[in-house]
């Protein structure tokens, strides 16, 4: 099995992706693959003596080198040196076993993993395209696996869970080029592969989509391969609306009648017609095979028996707020998608019906809810497309009367897909539309009458009704904890947006003597430094839960990468209570305690970490010094600033390092030049503008290593180079004093 | 709107864009009023949630980085616990590292202003806004315990006492006993001079000027050259007392 590589900062820990946080650490692992597997271009049998890394998307194996060699010039990726970093995306597990081999040794403790790869040996995520399911040996040498095992389990379910969300809706943007490319001559296969969805498909989403690849790219290279595959590969009585969305690019296609040639098999394979029917409709055409599974799987369900044209007549309202929480909570209830499959017509950005000949089944009534709220995320793009777009549209828009009823229904979406603010501005800013695509399209109404919704107080109606929106989604988010966290996505972006907003007029608000509410600026700090927090902020902090035994070597990491940005805004130094304050604040709610830091401070060269450095300064002071602070270039730089300018052109530039200190200076007519003496503030200016007390600890310790030498005199305390050892000093002629 | 012909339509045309304008500004600040109040409400929840449901929040790793984010987003502090009767007694808990990393955190804020060095009443007023309305609010005692705590990171961060009053330094740097006159000096009015310092201290003038310019090349005392009579004042922005009276 090839496995990708993973990514390493400088300091060896894993760079963890969006929205990727760590849940566990097993050490002492060993890779052991089927056959030869690793690294592309470092296979082997097996990766020996490494500590896995569990996160919520990837399992990352690491390389535990007591201490990864220096290089001349460190790598910015992980795999400088030998350290290697191999990661295995969970969705793509199968399956997680432990067995035990009792030898004469001991007990040899295994996961073994079945993982789900191509025919390059690569893995793909469970929703992809496998061929065979190859097995990966973890074998642990430390710990015992039992704990780590049910957590991957549990993270393994939910990375594949959401790996099918995700896959289903990216696939309807990749919709034309995968049917372009699998080139099938099936007709069901063609026409369901663009139109791949899974479960969790939402028209919403959809269309929102489509709005902004509308806005992207030509019209003209979307209905190329997709309309003219599709359009080809549709026959007349399959009933597919591909015809007009070939016309709008849309890669979606809505299928709302069973194909029949795959319905005729089923039938012949003696399941009955209305059941065939269903579950082709459900499984969207995919194939035969897929349609047979959900029929076994489900047909216990009432009202498969149903003849397929008659069910809308009997499902008006209800269904809208089923389809509603089932597509919130995106769960796999395949009735509630049946029904929602209905509403297919209404995923076209323009609203427009299917054509004439199917309208029969689908009523107003029912079709309205998603309508509104699709034809607001389209139709607000109406005015842009408009000149580009409704040249193809083939139907005009119906007027579609909506009653509180319907509006009433779209309340609980817009707390679930995404900011509520957008949606209720696309819902509302609907009506403005029409008023300037009044020629060629029909005009949405909303509740209100028409004078209500146009212009001016239009306006202010709608930012009203933002305004109230966002206040409804904070209210309802906060009531317990379980919704808080369910809505969390949609709150941090409302959290980013007030930021946004308010800590630009803030400043101005507060300078314009605001009384404002309260009274009191309420952000504490400035907006840079909250900025800087933000910005600094860790997504994934070390705790002892997630590393277990290797906590210390693990945070002392992560302390690394974290202060390599503040230690350069300070000038290379930082006191450790600074540290401590940055760290736990980047760090949120998980505190490390001084100790902790202490003891991480010092595994700094155990870690393997580059370049930062604990030092204890002689007034009993501990700080962090960054890489530009080490004794030996603050030895060199200090030696630089004490020799004399050479006196003739013929010497060449003083040299660096240990030469200074035993090399005689260059010799003029008479005996040699002292050259300049240094101040504390000299030095401090020198080095870069630290501190006089960080200055004077330097000079200190040039002093101890012999570079310098001091003068105490009544102008103060000044440093000079330390002739006593460069110069040859004639005893005789200074015993004559 | 449509432009009539000459001059009145000029006239119309101008005033019904002042009449837009003003209606937008109007639009503006009640959406900007509206969003402050949804903002004084998403704080007051968000400082509720931090501590009413703690451990829930740390146990679940995505949720905890998204709650931190929405934090820090609005300004909120997530470290909020409230002091237990065994953290007061024993020590244990993280009542008293939280207070620790609030109280380094104030020290940082203000070290440009004051140099590092921060009295004890202001920093207890800052870290007490920082913690917003929900908790109880810190006693001193819990500050000077939170700071002990911190000794284990060694020096540079402790509690100085000059003139009676006690004061925070979270710059590593000798006070030597010629600076601690001076602020003891400074300490009644919240600034001095070098003719001040020779008659209170009786030193001379060069040891006067001496302390002072080194106090302020270290930042803790600002020079101010605009007093009424020329006379240069020397400002102690940490000695906060007299202002705070005063305001």
């Amino acid at each position: 099995m090839i496995l990708p590589a993973a990514q390493l900062t400088p300091s060896g820990r894993p760079v963890l992706q969006q929205g990727e946080v760590e849940v566990s650490l097993l050490d002492k692992v060993d890779l052991e693959f089927q056959l030869v597997g690793g690294l592309a271009g470092q296979l082997a049998e097996s990766y020996k003596n490494g500590y896995a890394i569990l996160t919520n998307r990837r399992l990352i194996w690491v390389d535990a080198e007591p201490i990864p060699l220096v290089t001349a010039a460190p790598a910015a990726g992980g795999a400088s040196s030998g350290v290697r970093a191999a990661s295995l995306p969970l969705a793509a597990v199968v399956a997680c076993n432990k067995k035990v081999q009792y030898t004469l040794k001991g007990a040899k403790v295994r996961l073994m993993l079945e993982v789900y790869t191509d025919g390059q040996r690569q893995p793909v995520p469970a929703s992809g395209f496998h061929t065979k399911i190859d097995i990966l040996g973890i074998r642990c040498r430390g710990p015992a696996p039992d704990a780590f095992k049910t957590q991957m389990e549990e993270q393994v379910r939910q990375a594949v869970a959401a790996d099918a969300t995700s896959s289903s809706a990216a696939q309807t943007p990749r919709a034309p080029g995968s049917a372009s490319g699998s080139g099938s001559s099936d007709i069901g296969s063609a026409s369901g592969g663009a139109g791949q969805l899974g479960a969790h498909w939402s028209p919403l989403r959809t269309g929102l989509r489509q709005k902004s690849q509308l806005s992207d790219s030509s019209l003209t290279v979307g209905v190329g391969p997709g309309g003219s595959q599709t359009a080809a590969a549709l026959p007349p009585g399959s009933g597919v609306v591909v015809g007009a969305t070939a016309n709008t690019q849309s890669p979606v296609i809505a299928e709302v009648r069973p194909d029949p040639v795959m319905l005729q098999q089923m039938v012949e394979m003696g399941f009955a017609r209305n059941r065939a029917a269903r579950s082709l409709v459900a499984t969207k055409n995919r194939g035969a095979q897929e349609a047979i599974d959900y029929l076994l799987a489900y047909g216990d369900q009432p009202g498969m028996d149903e003849p397929l044209d008659q069910s809308p007549a009997t499902r008006p309202a209800g269904p809208p707020q089923a389809a509603a929480a089932s597509w919130g909570t995106a769960s796999t209830q395949q009735p509630a998608f049946d029904t929602a499959s209905r509403f297919y017509p209404a995923i076209f950005p323009f609203s427009i019906p299917p054509p004439a000949g199917n309208d029969n089944p689908y009523e107003p009534s029912s079709q309205s809810p998603y309508g509104a709220v699709l034809c607001s995320g389209g139709a607000a793009t109406a005015g842009a497309m408009e000149p580009a777009g409704f040249g193809g549209m083939a139907a005009p828009q119906p007027q579609l009367p909506l009653t509180a009823k319907h509006l009433s229904a779209l309340r609980p979406l817009s707390h679930q897909y995404g900011s509520a603010p957008e949606l209720v501005r696309s819902a509302a800013a609907s009506p403005s539309v029409p008023g300037s695509a009044a020629g060629s399209s029909g005009s949405l109404d909303l509740v209100i009458g028409p004078s209500r919704t146009i212009g001016v107080a239009g306006i202010v109606k709608r930012e009203q009704q933002k305004t109230a929106e966002s206040g409804r989604a904070v209210e309802q988010a906060f009531r317990d904890l379980s919704a808080l966290m369910s809505s969390a996505a949609s709150m941090v972006a409302l959290a980013e947006k007030f930021r946004g907003v308010l800590g630009v007029d803030g400043a101005p608000g507060a300078a314009a003597g605001a009384a404002g509410p309260g009274g009191e600026d309420p952000l504490l700090m400035d907006l840079e430094t909250q900025q800087q927090l933000i910005a600094l902020g860790i997504s994934s902090p070390v705790t002892r839960e997630t590393a277990g035994a290797r906590y210390h070597i693990e945070l002392s990491r992560q302390l690394a990468d974290f202060l390599a940005t503040p230690l350069q805004r300070v000038g290379g130094l930082m006191s450790l209570p600074d540290v401590y304050c940055l760290f736990n604040r980047a760090r949120g709610a998980e505190l490390v305690s001084p100790d902790d830091l202490l003891q991480a401070a010092k595994l700094f060269a155990r870690a393997g970490v580059q370049g930062l450095r604990l030092r204890p300064l002689s007034s009993g002071v501990l700080v962090i010094q960054g890489p530009q602070h080490s004794e030996e270039q603050v030895c060199t730089k200090i030696a630089q600033l004490t020799t004399p300018p050479p006196p003739s052109s013929t010497v060449s530039a003083s040299p660096a390092g240990a030469d200074l200190l035993d090399k005689p200076p260059p010799r003029g007519n008479g005996p040699p030049l002292l050259g300049p003496g240094l101040s504390v503030s000299d030095v401090a200016l020198a080095l870069g503008g630290i501190s006089v007390a960080i200055a004077t600890e330097h000079l200190l310790m040039a002093e101890a290593r012999g570079i310098v030498c001091r003068d105490d005199g009544p102008e103060g305390l000044r440093f000079y180079r330390n002739f006593f050892r460069q110069d040859r000093l004639d005893t005789a002629a200074l015993m004559g004093f | 709107m449509r432009r009539g012909p000459g001059i009145a339509g000029l006239q119309h045309a101008a005033r019904t864009k002042e009449q837009f304008k003003l209606t937008g500004e109007e639009v503006k600040k009640n959406t900007l009023q509206a969003m402050h109040e949804q903002l004084a409400a998403f704080r007051a929840n968000l400082e509720e949630f931090a501590r009413k449901h703690r451990a829930d929040i740390r146990r679940d790793p995505v949720f905890r980085a998204q709650f931190h984010t929405m934090c820090a987003n609005i300004g909120v502090d997530p470290l909020a616990s409230n002091k237990s009767l065994w953290a007061s007694t024993l020590g244990f808990g993280d009542y008293y590292y939280e207070l620790g990393v609030q109280v380094v955190e104030a020290c940082l804020a203000t070290r440009s202003v004051n140099g590092g060095i921060m009295d004890l009443a202001s920093l207890l007023k800052y870290v007490n806004r920082r913690r917003g309305s929900q908790g109880e609010p810190v006693s001193e005692d819990d500050v000077v315990r939170a700071i002990s705590k911190l000794k284990v990171l060694g020096g540079g961060f402790d509690l100085v006492t000059i003139g009676g009053h006690q004061y925070v330094r979270s710059v590593p740097g000798e006070l030597n006993l010629d600076k601690n006159k001076a602020l003891e000096v400074a300490q009644g009015r919240g600034y001095t001079s070098v003719a001040e310092m020779c008659t209170a201290a009786g030193w001379p003038k060069s040891r006067a000027e001496d302390v002072l310019q080194a106090l302020t090349r270290e930042g803790i005392a600002w020079v101010d050259d605009g007093a009424p009579d020329g006379l240069r004042l020397y400002w102690f922005p940490c000695l906060g007392g007299g202002l705070d009276q005063a305001a």
